[in-house]
């Protein structure tokens, strides 16, 4: 029962800000929504496994701008087809991936890990892009990122893509059962024979190569290959948001991955139906709404460690 | 978990005066405007935003003023695609690029919504561009400006915001034919970028000052690139030696006029120009603007509209050490 209590946080906080802004309850709203945020909720999901084994990976959004300026770098520098260019973000998120991986097993925390190839990444992006940003790829792209894949807009077709994936692979495989018991313990995890060195390299480089996707998208929605990508809407911290928001335990051990979908649903309601607020002071409603959501899952957790010692690990 | 959420509606409540629909006492629903700059907390926006809301006052219109912390388009678009789904009757934009605005305006023109552009234009999908000054005002006016100070000989750089923006780019253009023609022993050199950062302003000034030796002056395209090199002139104690002349407010260079290292500033008065946007809004909301011609803007009085969609503020003003106390914005 408590598992699915988890689940009515995000609901009740969408359900607000559809009281405090009705417009939300249009599905031609939502239509707009889905777009804008489907790269906000591919980086959550990449970064949900990392979370689980009790990992971070900050990392991301500099990954998206490094990945959009490979791309054109590739394209207009070193004058490759653009089929190959778009190859080229994604081979960048994956290399980026492998950094942080390895760095990661040579036993530095992730969280400096990360803070660090943060700061490295985007410098990458802004050196490798020069004074003059590419700003001019075809409108093909746009057009093809604007349209529609069985009914449904690309992005929340890349979206569901990337949801399966991670879902699959956290609910529904031994490497997800892996991740909780590394997230949980990981010298037990390590006794008992999990591979945790293995696991956690390959989640990384899965987060690498997902923000890597994302940076292409990127490049398709504007036409531009933006080393500041990411930069003011500060997208890592957006996607650590949703993956808090739904619930999954930044400390590890505990999590579900439909539950960082509903938290990018939320965020996105919450930031999108502040319309007519002034926009300097969203990010401190959305702090509150945050600190909100952290309090509920620790009461939560206590709850059931009182009700049913040994649970949680869902 | 009740109380939490609770805690959540007061929360955004109390932040949220402006939700719902705005109906003034007869019941009759009030115009809405919004209106977007190409970044907040700047002078010169803020001053926009003052001249807005005397116009909005007067008119009766009901105007939010909001835009992005960075003059980043992306965050324009998001914030333009949310403002699209509320109720407004006028959208006015700043655009920080010209062409990436035009999916989200045409957006915006679909829903039946009016759409102006102030301050800089987009390549299209706007009924109404409300100009400051025309490009070839503005270019002419600093190089005659600095043709008069440095005796219309030598070597002058240019520092401006990105290479992309629209108003940058459109007057580096026009300062570079114009140039030539009328002042032949002056030479410009290419435009440097300052990405809209005083720091990097003042590091890119330095380094123009220290790799050409002969540099007679610095023209600084921006309110944030003037002020930057007239700071490195001085830090390079080169005041006198090289001239700076540009575009910014008063009082961002209230400082340079009284120490001497800037004689004239150039700009047009950002009040008016919002004044004149919101005004513009109004007449277009009664069937009243034109394509050509003039049309009567409130206390501006006749305005100039060219080209069907142009609306011209006035001729630029030139801001010196007997005129700028007068000035506050």
């Amino acid at each position: 029962l408590l598992n699915r209590a988890e689940f009515l946080v995000p609901v009740l906080m969408v359900a607000v800000m559809l009281v405090i802004n009705p417009r939300l309850g249009n599905p031609v709203v939502w239509e707009r929504i889905s777009r804008n945020w489907a790269g906000v909720g591919l980086l959550a999901l990449a970064i949900t496994p990392i979370v689980i084994t009790g990992g971070f990976d900050l990392s991301i959004g500099s990954v998206v701008a490094f990945a959009a300026v490979v791309n054109g770098f590739l394209w207009r520098d070193l004058g490759f087809p653009l089929g190959i260019a778009l190859v080229g973000s994604i081979v960048a998120g994956l290399a980026a991936g492998i950094v942080n991986g390895t760095l990661v097993l040579a036993g530095i925390s992730p969280l400096v890990v990360t803070l660090a190839t943060l700061a490295v990444f985007r410098g990458l992006a802004y050196g490798l892009s020069g004074p003059q940003p590419v700003d001019d790829f075809p409108q093909s792209l746009a057009t093809w990122w604007e349209g529609a894949f069985l009914g449904l807009p690309v992005p929340v077709c890349l979206f569901l893509l990337g949801w399966i994936i991670i879902y699959v692979l956290v609910h529904h495989t031994w490497m997800g059962r892996m991740i909780f018991a590394i997230g949980d313990n990981v010298q037990a995890a390590r006794f008992a024979g999990v591979p945790v060195r293995t696991l956690t390299f390959g989640l990384y480089v899965l987060s690498g190569l997902m923000a890597g996707v994302v940076g292409l998208t990127r490049v398709c929605e504007f036409r531009s290959a933006r080393p500041g990508e990411g930069e003011s809407e500060v997208l890592e911290l957006q996607a650590v948001a949703c993956v808090v928001l739904g619930g999954v335990r930044i400390t590890g051990g505990a999590g579900q991955v439909g539950g960082t979908v509903l938290g990018t649903i939320t965020l996105a309601a919450l930031l999108e139906g502040m319309a007519r607020i002034p926009a300097r002071w969203r990010p401190l409603i959305t702090g509150a709404f945050l600190v909100a959501a952290a309090i509920v899952y620790e009461a939560l957790v206590r709850l059931r460690t009182r009700w049913e010692p040994g649970a949680g690990r869902d | 978990m009740g109380r939490w959420a609770s805690f959540g509606i007061l929360v955004t409540a109390l932040l949220l005066p402006g939700s719902g629909c705005s109906r003034d006492g007869a019941g009759v629903k009030k115009f809405r405007m919004g209106m977007m700059p190409k970044i907040t907390g700047i002078a010169y926006f803020n001053a926009c935003e003052k001249g807005a809301r005397e116009a909005a006052d007067e008119l009766g219109i009901d105007l939010h003023y909001d835009g992005p912390a960075k003059d980043d388009i992306a965050e324009q678009i998001r914030m333009l695609d949310q403002w699209i789904t509320e109720d407004y009757d006028c959208i006015a934009v700043a655009p920080n690029d010209p062409a990436k605005i035009g999916p989200v305006l045409k957006r915006a023109r679909d829903r039946g919504i009016a759409v102006l552009t102030f301050d800089a234009d987009a390549n299209d999908n706007r009924q109404y561009f409300i100009n400051q000054v025309t490009y070839d005002d503005i270019a002419r006016a600093l190089v005659d400006t600095m043709a008069e100070e440095i005796g219309a000989e030598g070597e002058v750089g240019v520092l401006t915001s990105t290479l992309q923006a629209p108003n940058q780019s459109e007057w580096s253009r026009r300062m570079k034919e114009y140039q030539p023609q009328k002042y032949p022993k002056m030479k410009l050199l290419p435009e440097i970028p300052s990405q809209e950062s005083s720091k990097i302003g003042i590091d890119k000034a330095k380094d123009m000052i220290q790799s050409n030796p002969n540099l007679k002056g610095i023209i600084g395209l921006t309110s944030i690139a003037f002020p930057a090199a007239a700071e490195a002139v001085e830090q390079q104690n080169k005041v006198g030696q090289i001239h700076v002349v540009g575009l910014s407010t008063p009082n961002e260079m209230k400082k340079y006029v009284k120490s001497g290292t800037v004689k004239t500033v150039i700009l047009w008065k950002p009040v008016d120009l919002g004044y004149l946007t919101v005004q513009v809004a109004d007449l277009v909301r009664k069937g009243q603007m034109k394509g050509e011609g003039t049309v009567s803007a409130g206390r501006l009085g006749a305005i100039q509209v060219h080209h069907g969609y142009e609306v011209i503020l006035g001729p630029p003003l030139k801001f010196t050490s007997a005129n700028i106390d007068e000035y506050d914005f």
